[in-house]
C-alpha cells in the first residue's frame, strides 16, 4: 500500500472488544505485507503490554499506555504523531513507514483521531485516516451487544468489519450475526477471519432473527437512511445543504457515506458526526456507474425529513416518487 | 500558501473537493456562493466572493462583515452572529427567525 496522492501517511485504524483477535488478524495482515512497510501504534491501558510483542513483522511498533478517549490517551497520540512526523522529514526520512496501524481496544472513536490531527498545524499535512477497520469475536459478539454500548458504537463508526473466530459457528447464527451487523451499520462491508486469513463471509442461510444493540442513553433510536441524490440537485448544492446539516445536528448525525459524482471524479465522503473526513477521489475503475445513495446513521431521521429537507433548503420542487433517484431527469 | 491573503494552503476543505483544476474550481467556487446567497437572503446574510482568494465574505444583518474559509466556518460565524444556527431539518428547510 503506498501513501495517499497528496503524500500523508495512510491511517488505519484497527479496534474491537480485548479477545476479539484484533493482534491475530493484524500479525497476518502484517505477514502478508497487505500495508507495506507499516508502523503500528498500540494503545492499551494494561501495565504490560503484551501485543508488542506479538507484533515483530510491523516495521516499528509504539506502545502507548494511554487509555483511548481520554485526554492523556489523546495527548500520547499526538506526541508519538508528532515524532513520527518529524522522523519522515528527518534526514533518514527516505526509509520511512508509509502506513500507520493504530490498534485500540477502547472505543475507537474516528473523530477524535480525526479532530487531533486536523486541528494539529504540522499533522495535517502528514496523516489522513483512511479506514476504520472493527474486530467482531463471533462466539461473544451477541453478549457484547446487548449488554455493553461501546459494542453498537464500535461497529457504528467501522468502515467494515471483520468477524473472527466463526470457523466453529452454525450456519444459522454467523447468518443472524451478520443480519445484525448489516442492520447496525448497512454501509460497512463484512469478512471472516479465520487465525487471522481473511476471507468474504460465504453462502448462508436466511436470517431467522437480528440483536438490538444496548444504548447508552435514552432518545430516538438509531436509524439507517439511504437518501438518493436528486438528479435536479448537483454536487455543489448537495454539499452546501450537507454542511449546514452537519453543522446544525451534527451530535445526531453519527455517520454519512456515500459517493458523490463531481467534476473531479467520484467523491467518496465519509463523515463521523461532525467532522467529514477529507474525501478521497475514487480512481475511475471503483468509481460506480450512477451515482449511490449517501448512507445516513443518526437518531430520529427518516427519509422523507432528509428528502424535504434538501429540496426545501435549496428552494427546489419535489421530483415526483418514481422518478427520485432512479437516474431520470426531475423537474428543474 | 496564498499569494494574495498569505493564507497557508493546507489541505482543502471537503466540500471543495470534488473541483480540484483551476476553471471547474472557480465555476464551484461563484457556484456555491450563488447557492449561499440564496439560502442565506432570509436571515439577513450575503455571501460574496471574488474568485480571487479563497475566502467567502459574509455579511451580516446590520453590515456586520466577516471572512470565512469554508462552509464548516461561514455556518459557525452565522450561528455566532445571529446566535443560532441554521438547521436545515426544521420545517421547509429554511426556518424564517
Amino acid at each position: 500500500m503506498a501513501t495517499a496522492p497528496d503524500n500523508r501517511v495512510n491511517i488505519i485504524l484497527l479496534s474491537g472488544y480485548l479477545g476479539s483477535g484484533k493482534t491475530t488478524w493484524l500479525r497476518h495482515a502484517l505477514f502478508g505485507q497487505t500495508y507495506g512497510n507499516a508502523h503500528v501504534f498500540v494503545q492499551e491501558a494494561a501495565e504490560q503490554p503484551v501485543d508488542d510483542l506479538l507484533l515483530d513483522k510491523a516495521a516499528r511498533v509504539t506502545v502507548l499506555t494511554g487509555k483511548a478517549g481520554t485526554i492523556e490517551g489523546r495527548d500520547e497520540m499526538v506526541a508519538a504523531l508528532l515524532a513520527m512526523a518529524e522522523a519522515r522529514t528527518g534526514p533518514d526520512g527516505g526509509d520511512q513507514p508509509d502506513t500507520l496501524v493504530i490498534e485500540t481496544s477502547g472505543l475507537a472513536d474516528p473523530a477524535d483521531i480525526i479532530t487531533a490531527i486536523r486541528q494539529h498545524p504540522i499533522l495535517v499535512y502528514h496523516f489522513a485516516l483512511r479506514e476504520t477497520i472493527i474486530m467482531s469475536d463471533a462466539l461473544h459478539f451477541r453478549t457484547a451487544l446487548e449488554s455493553d454500548p461501546l459494542c453498537g458504537q464500535q461497529i457504528l463508526s467501522a468502515d467494515r468489519v471483520v468477524i473472527a473466530k466463526a470457523e466453529d459457528m452454525p450456519a444459522q447464527s454467523l447468518s443472524n450475526l451478520v443480519a445484525t451487523l448489516g442492520k447496525i451499520n448497512p454501509s460497512a462491508p463484512v469478512s471472516l477471519s479465520t487465525f487471522g486469513v481473511e476471507q468474504p463471509v460465504p453462502s448462508l442461510p436466511a436470517p431467522t432473527q437480528t440483536y438490538d444493540p444496548a444504548r447508552a442513553s435514552p432518545g430516538p433510536p438509531t436509524c439507517v437512511v439511504s437518501l438518493p441524490i436528486p438528479e435536479n440537485v448537483d454536487w455543489v448544492e448537495f454539499t452546501v445543504w450537507l454542511s449546514a446539516l452537519l453543522h446544525a445536528r451534527g451530535d445526531t448525525i453519527l455517520r454519512v457515506k456515500g459517493v458523490l459524482n463531481t467534476d473531479a471524479g467520484a467523491l467518496l465522503l465519509q463523515s463521523v458526526r461532525k467532522i467529514m473526513q477529507q474525501p478521497e477521489i475514487l480512481p475511475p475503475e471503483q468509481a460506480p456507474s450512477r451515482p449511490g445513495d449517501i448512507v445516513f446513521i443518526a437518531e430520529g431521521l427518516t427519509l422523507d425529513s432528509l428528502r424535504t429537507s434538501l429540496l426545501g433548503f435549496l428552494g427546489k420542487e419535489q421530483p415526483s416518487a418514481p422518478d427520485f433517484g432512479t437516474g431520470q431527469a426531475g423537474p428543474k | 500558501m496564498c499569494s494574495a491573503c498569505g493564507n497557508p494552503a493546507a489541505p482543502g476543505h471537503w466540500a471543495e473537493a470534488g473541483a480540484q483544476r483551476g476553471g471547474s474550481r472557480l465555476r464551484a467556487v461563484f457556484h456555491r456562493v450563488s447557492i449561499l446567497q440564496h439560502v442565506l437572503k432570509p436571515y439577513g446574510f450575503t455571501a460574496h466572493t471574488n474568485g480571487m482568494i479563497p475566502q467567502i465574505q459574509l455579511t451580516g444583518p446590520g453590515g456586520i462583515k466577516v471572512m470565512v474559509k469554508d462552509l464548516t466556518e461561514l455556518w459557525a460565524e452565522v450561528e455566532r452572529i445571529q446566535g443560532y444556527p441554521i438547521d436545515p431539518l426544521t420545517p421547509h428547510g429554511r426556518p424564517l427567525p
